[in-house]
């Protein structure tokens, strides 16, 4: 187990943030004045009364493009220790390399612009 | 270094990064009321002080004097926390972030940086998508129709930014062979990284653009459709926060582009600290004149726009850097 | 700083287990979401602790950047308030199951911690992610590629699945 001066200053930073946040938070449990009852704690549909709840479903999407999101996002994290190496590697053949790892991620971009899937549909079931 | 000095040292800087940081938000608020007006011919805040300058103090205490309403619907725990965190996720990426070359100060080396973590780059990728949770969590608690729109649409933009947003800086990467926010300044020496990845600056910009969630990528809040979208529900201290968050992160995204692409500290005559606050304030002043010139995008625009323009482009503009520096 | 650095990994290990217990038992999916994060946050503390800031700060970005939002957009997809189908009391059955899923590879793992300790290090190296790099490009060349091509089919797969679905109707 290490624990370094990196982490404790993480840390330390972490609470000083909290402090910072909930301070003012307190300070207006304090200070500021308290309503209860009526319709204060009515949702806010600029004065109509809200019909049902708002938590309803939503269209499968906005998933496809999170699933999209995800793998690129771990592509993206193995290339960024290959591009920190990037300087110090063997010029071309480093290249080589990186350029057919791109290629399949710019072919997957291709592939699904070509699929549809980035044409948001004009009806969402 | 001794144990105790350095504890000492860690909440010198750390109170001075606070510090800086907070004023700078504060006056941010009243930068942006002031060019607005300026930009519409008019005079802006003027009656609070010279030049409106207590403006900010004036908005700070209304605020801790307004009621903090939580809708009788709501997630009570989740809309409790919502702004904290986003206000958090924001200043803690500060930690990371150098403010100047290395002090000697009595014999002893003290960078300029809480913590100069080799890994600082992904730190803060990190958070900024840890962000997007305020946005999400705090629309979904408030039970609202408007806030969850703004919610979901937050989250959407989220998924579609942060991959050109880190795809741009793959060059940064490359070119100074460290994830260190400090080595990447210091690889800078010579020239800003703006005149050789002009590309890769304007994939970045357009994404952090997007990130700071305003005009023209104002989507989860677009007053016009959604009220105030995700903090539509919020009131006094908790709304205050969601807008520290705010200007924090456009400060935040001002300190990024002068680390990655302007030099950060380097420039000529004045001080380090200067230049890097001169050139700190650079991306504000565009974000805030985006926002008296340009109209809100949809956020399927937007999506399009991040996948089928700004991710094709960073991954050639990666080919291309790295054909260059291997030939 | 040994001491810290023990109590620490005691403030992680608790921030783990009750993330975790909030995930299970919550009838609230975001909640659930919640500890589940919470978890992860932990697990990167962890990590930390480890001496392997790459690994903790890509845990966050991927598992709390990344999976999370996709269980966030899927909670939105489904009823996510605590009175759908989610929020109902298991019968027997479906707890005896779950415990069977906890408890095997519960048992499996510390079993092998416990009989064949790993040769603790104490002071573990920091491995610089350029070397990572290095590792990447040089000796590990072929799943490095297999990650981007893994992954296409991977995509494609989800995509196939989601896109049939939105078609048919």
């Amino acid at each position: 187990m290490v624990f370094t001066w990196l982490h404790l200053a993480i840390l330390v930073f972490l609470f000083v943030g909290v402090a910072f946040a909930g301070g003012p938070l307190a300070g207006s449990l304090l200070l500021a004045p308290k309503e209860r009852g009526g319709d204060v704690g009515m949702p806010y549909e600029c004065g109509m009364r809200p019909h049902g709840g708002a938590w309803t479903q939503f269209g499968v999407n906005y998933y496809v493009y999170a699933l999209l999101f995800l793998a690129f996002d771990v592509d993206v994290l193995y290339l960024f220790p290959v591009a920190a190496f990037y300087p110090d590697a063997d010029g071309f053949s480093a290249f080589l390399k990186i350029f057919v790892f791109l290629f399949v991620l710019a072919l997957a971009i291709v592939y699904f612009w070509a699929k549809g899937v980035f044409t948001w549909p004009r009806k969402i079931s | 270094m001794s144990m105790t000095m350095g504890i000492v040292v860690l909440f010198v800087k750390m109170l001075a990064v606070l510090a800086v940081l907070l004023g700078m938000a504060a006056y941010m608020v009243l930068l942006e009321r002031k060019l607005l007006g300026w930009f519409q011919l008019r005079p802006g805040p003027n009656r609070v002080g010279p030049f409106g300058l207590l403006q900010p103090i004036a908005d700070g205490l209304k605020m801790l004097l307004k009621e903090d309403i939580i809708p009788r619907d709501a997630e009570r725990l989740l809309f409790l926390i919502a702004p904290a965190l986003l206000a958090l996720t924001t200043l803690l990426a500060f930690a990371v972030v150098p403010f100047g070359p290395d002090l000697v100060i009595g014999g002893q080396v003290i960078p300029q940086v809480i913590s100069d973590l080799n890994v600082g780059l992904l730190m803060i990728m990190a958070l900024s998508s840890i962000g997007v949770y305020g946005v999400a969590l705090g629309g979904w608690a408030s039970n609202s129709k408007f806030s969850l729109l703004g919610a979901i649409r937050g989250a959407a933009m989220m998924i579609s930014y942060e991959l050109p947003l880190s795809l741009a800086l793959v060059p940064v990467v490359m070119l100074s062979g460290s994830f260190s926010l400090t080595d990447i300044v210091n690889a800078q020496q010579g020239y800003p990284f703006i005149l050789v990845q002009p590309l890769a600056f304007a994939l970045f910009f357009v994404s952090a653009m997007a990130e700071s969630k305003r005009v023209p990528f104002d989507m989860p809040e677009a007053e016009n459709e959604l009220m105030a979208g995700f903090h539509t529900e919020y009131s006094g201290m908790r709304f205050a926060l969601f807008f520290v968050g705010e200007y924090v992160n456009m400060v935040l995204l001002g300190a990024l582009t002068a680390v990655f692409f302007l030099g950060g500290w380097h420039g000529p005559f004045l001080p380090p600290i200067v230049w890097f606050l001169i050139k700190i304030m650079i991306t504000p002043f565009f974000l805030i004149w985006t926002r008296a010139s340009l109209p809100r995008l949809r956020y399927d625009q937007l999506m399009h726009l991040c996948w089928k323009v700004l991710t094709p482009l960073a991954l050639l503009n990666i080919i291309v850097t790295g054909a260059f520096m291997a030939g | 700083m040994e001491l810290a650095g023990k109590i620490i990994f005691w403030f992680y290990a608790v921030v783990i287990v009750a993330g975790g217990g909030l995930a299970v038992t919550s009838p609230n999916l975001v909640r659930a979401m919640l500890g589940l994060i919470a978890t992860l946050f932990g697990v990167a503390g962890m990590y930390l602790l480890m001496n392997a800031p790459l690994l903790a700060f890509m845990q966050l970005l991927i598992y709390v950047g990344a999976v999370s939002v996709l269980i966030f957009f899927a909670i939105m997809l489904s009823r996510a308030s605590a009175t759908g189908d989610e929020g109902m009391e298991p019968g027997l059955w479906p707890n005896v199951r779950a415990f069977l899923a906890f408890a095997l590879p519960m048992g499996v793992l510390g079993l092998t911690a416990f009989l064949a300790p790993p040769a603790g290090v104490l002071v573990p190296a920091e491995v610089d992610p350029a070397k990572l790099g290095q590792a990447l490009l040089g000796e590990y060349t072929l799943p490095f590629e297999l990650i981007s091509i893994v992954l296409l089919a991977a995509m494609a797969g989800a995509v196939l699945i989601a896109f049939e679905k939105r078609g048919s109707k």
